[in-house]
């Protein structure tokens, strides 16, 4: 299982960085999502993985999953949208501005 | 021996050496509070040499706890310690600073005769001239004006200084930690998973394309969260994907549909391996990770949970209470985003396309009728929903943040179906206010516990038995997920509304076309 988990991350960064590579605004911001994807997994991994004990206190249960990096990732999740949203309004702006949605702002070819 | 002799030099040539010369003007005493500054020095280098024990030593334990970490060593402070080293070296220094100081006429002559020519002022200048110019190449070099190059250098210094952390180090890749077995169900999801992430990046051109496929990773990202005992993370996931992805519909309207094939095929293959490089690097990473074990700070929320917050479930407990301080922050940086965007939305013309990408004209029709009766039906129910799931938080998973986002997602809905201009009439909310009272309540409940004598943001709670309802559990970390829950809707929406609102104010408020842009784009 963890093997899984670790090639989800893998694809996702690489997926996440190339894209962010690109030259138009909107594959950028595609990218920046993956790279978000990528971050929240592998900062909620390094909570390891537990299947089916929720880190809810219950007198039955014998083990929990690590809590601490679940409430880490649940806000970096909003703050991802959050960042998200500035980007591709940015990314407007700079249409509106320049004319065009290459990302050094230089006109299309 | 150079201090003693530099204030001998002070000292004599002041008071002692005749009267002063090659001065222009005359002068004359300071003012009386000129000299005050020096009198209090004066003193109290006095007071602190002859009374050391009761001066310093208190401030001086201080420091020297602080800068080791631990307690000081063994110290005596005292005017006189009989003939010790330090004595001696003092001795020293005032004997030799005096016999410098006496043979300083054939000092100074040595000096001017071979040193003066030795400018240290113009080395210094050349020096400082020539890291400058040094600094200059290499930001040209990095920095042609070009994101992309700049990311390039970026990620690639990042991979280099990643990978030379790992050179000399005989540790094996793979720790001792168990694995957990693969079932059939989490191999198909990573398949669908990396199928889709990968399809995206070779899609990448058609937008619209790549936005739907990017929703599919987002959800099964969701049900990793689930499989790995993470609720929370899943609920929050998957109404953070929605807004998402209507978030970047939104923008897609106002942008190329497609994107150009710009860059050479060397430069494409050179990126590909630069993100499997990257890819690579991460995914060792969390092998190595995965594979040991590890000691948690855990335990303690775990334990302390319930009797310290109140609250079964931990992940809410510890966002709400326990780090109650750093989602105050979090809340911040949301509503600052949210601002940041409503600002540059302000008086931006973006020339809507009166055609898509085939060449059709965008439907001017009204919203489909079953959609818009439907999403009416099911506002109330969706914003029960929230007030459930925001009310269950403490205990079961769910809480403001996620309350606030599926409340969004439900009055967004509205938006979809019905249109921009239907809906913002019904719903006349300043979400500038909505963002400014959360963040208020949130504050407030912090500043209450500080009033009464407790630390910033300390929660307590009881419980209430109400009739019919049973028994029913009252935090005041409740009132600073009231705080957060409200941010949350607050900015979620001013962002969406607002990006539709560009497009509204462009079109006459009575036509066909006085409609939210997202219609538009889901008919295609």
């Amino acid at each position: 299982m963890e093997l899984l988990i670790v090639l989800i991350i893998g694809v996702l960064t690489a997926c996440g960085v190339y894209l962010t590579l690109r030259g138009r605004t909107f594959p950028v911001v595609l990218g920046l999502t993956f790279l978000s994807y990528a971050v929240n997994l592998f900062l909620f991994a390094m909570g390891r993985l537990t299947v089916g004990q929720p880190a809810i206190i219950d007198p039955r249960a014998a083990a929990y999953a690590d809590p601490v990096p679940q409430a880490l990732v649940l806000t970096a999740i909003v703050i991802g949208f959050a960042m998200t949203a500035f980007v591709i309004v940015l990314a407007l702006k700079a249409r509106a501005e320049l004319g065009n949605d290459h990302v050094d702002g230089r006109p299309a070819p | 021996m150079f201090a003693v002799a530099y204030s001998l030099r002070f000292i004599h040539d002041v008071f002692f050496n005749g009267e002063p010369i090659g001065l222009g003007k005359t002068p004359h005493e300071p003012p009386r509070w000129m000299k005050a500054p020096m009198e209090v020095l004066v003193v109290l280098c006095l007071v602190v040499g002859i009374f050391p024990a009761l001066t310093v030593e208190p401030l001086l334990n201080v420091a020297v706890t602080g800068v080791l970490q631990g307690p000081p060593p063994e110290y005596n402070l005292a005017i006189w310690h009989g003939f010790t080293p330090a004595l001696w070296m003092s001795l020293l220094a005032l004997v030799g600073g005096g016999w410098l100081y006496s043979g300083r006429r054939p000092l100074f002559a040595f000096y001017e005769r071979y040193l003066e020519r030795i400018e240290a002022k113009v080395l210094y200048e050349g020096l400082l001239q020539r890291l400058f110019a040094l600094a200059g190449v290499l930001t040209r070099w990095f920095d042609t004006g070009s994101l992309q190059r700049l990311l390039v250098v970026t990620i690639s210094a990042f991979l280099v200084l990643g990978v030379a952390g790992f050179i000399g180090a005989a540790m094996p890749l793979t720790g001792p930690r168990g694995l957990l077995p693969v079932d059939g169900m989490s191999l198909l999801a990573t398949m669908i998973l990396l199928a889709t992430a990968i399809a995206t990046v070779i899609l990448h051109r058609q937008r619209l394309v790549a936005l739907v496929l990017i929703g599919v990773v987002g959800l099964v990202t969701t049900l990793i969260f689930i499989k790995f005992s993470a609720p929370d993370l899943a609920l929050t996931q998957l109404s953070v994907e929605v807004v998402t992805v209507v978030l970047l519909l939104l923008a897609l309207y106002f942008l190329p549909q497609h994107s150009p094939l710009e860059s050479a095929p060397v430069q494409r293959i050179g990126h590909g391996l630069l993100a499997v490089v990257a890819g690579g690097g991460a995914a060792a990473l969390a092998w190595a990770v995965l594979t040991r074990p590890y000691d948690t700070i855990a335990g303690y929320f775990l334990a302390n949970s319930v009797p310290g917050g109140g609250g079964a479930n931990v992940v809410n407990v510890i966002l709400v209470d326990f780090r109650g301080y750093d989602t105050l922050g979090e809340i911040s940086v949301l509503a600052l985003a949210a601002l940041g965007i409503y600002a540059m939305l302000e008086r931006l013309h973006l020339d809507s396309p009166t055609r898509d990408a085939d060449g059709r004209l965008w439907d001017g029709e009204l919203h489909p009728a079953i959609m818009a009766t439907l999403a009416r039906l099911l506002l109330p129910l969706a914003l029960l929903v929230s007030v459930y799931i925001f009310l269950r938080g403490h205990n079961r998973p769910g809480g403001g943040f996620i309350a606030g986002l599926i409340t969004a997602v439900a009055l967004i809905t509205q938006y979809l179906a019905n249109g921009v201009g239907w809906t913002h009439a019904r719903l006349p909310w300043n979400m500038h206010l909505l963002i400014g009272l959360g963040l208020l309540i949130a504050a407030f409940t912090g500043l209450a516990s500080l009033g009464l004598g407790y630390p910033f943001l300390t929660s307590t709670f009881g419980h209430l038995h109400w009739p019919l309802v049973g028994d029913f559990e009252l935090a005041s970390a409740m009132a600073f997920d009231l705080g957060v829950y409200l941010v949350v809707v607050g900015a979620t929406l001013l962002i969406l509304i607002h990006l539709g609102l560009i497009h509204q104010n462009r079109l006459p408020k009575d036509g066909g076309w006085a409609k939210g842009s997202v219609q538009s784009t889901d008919k295609r």
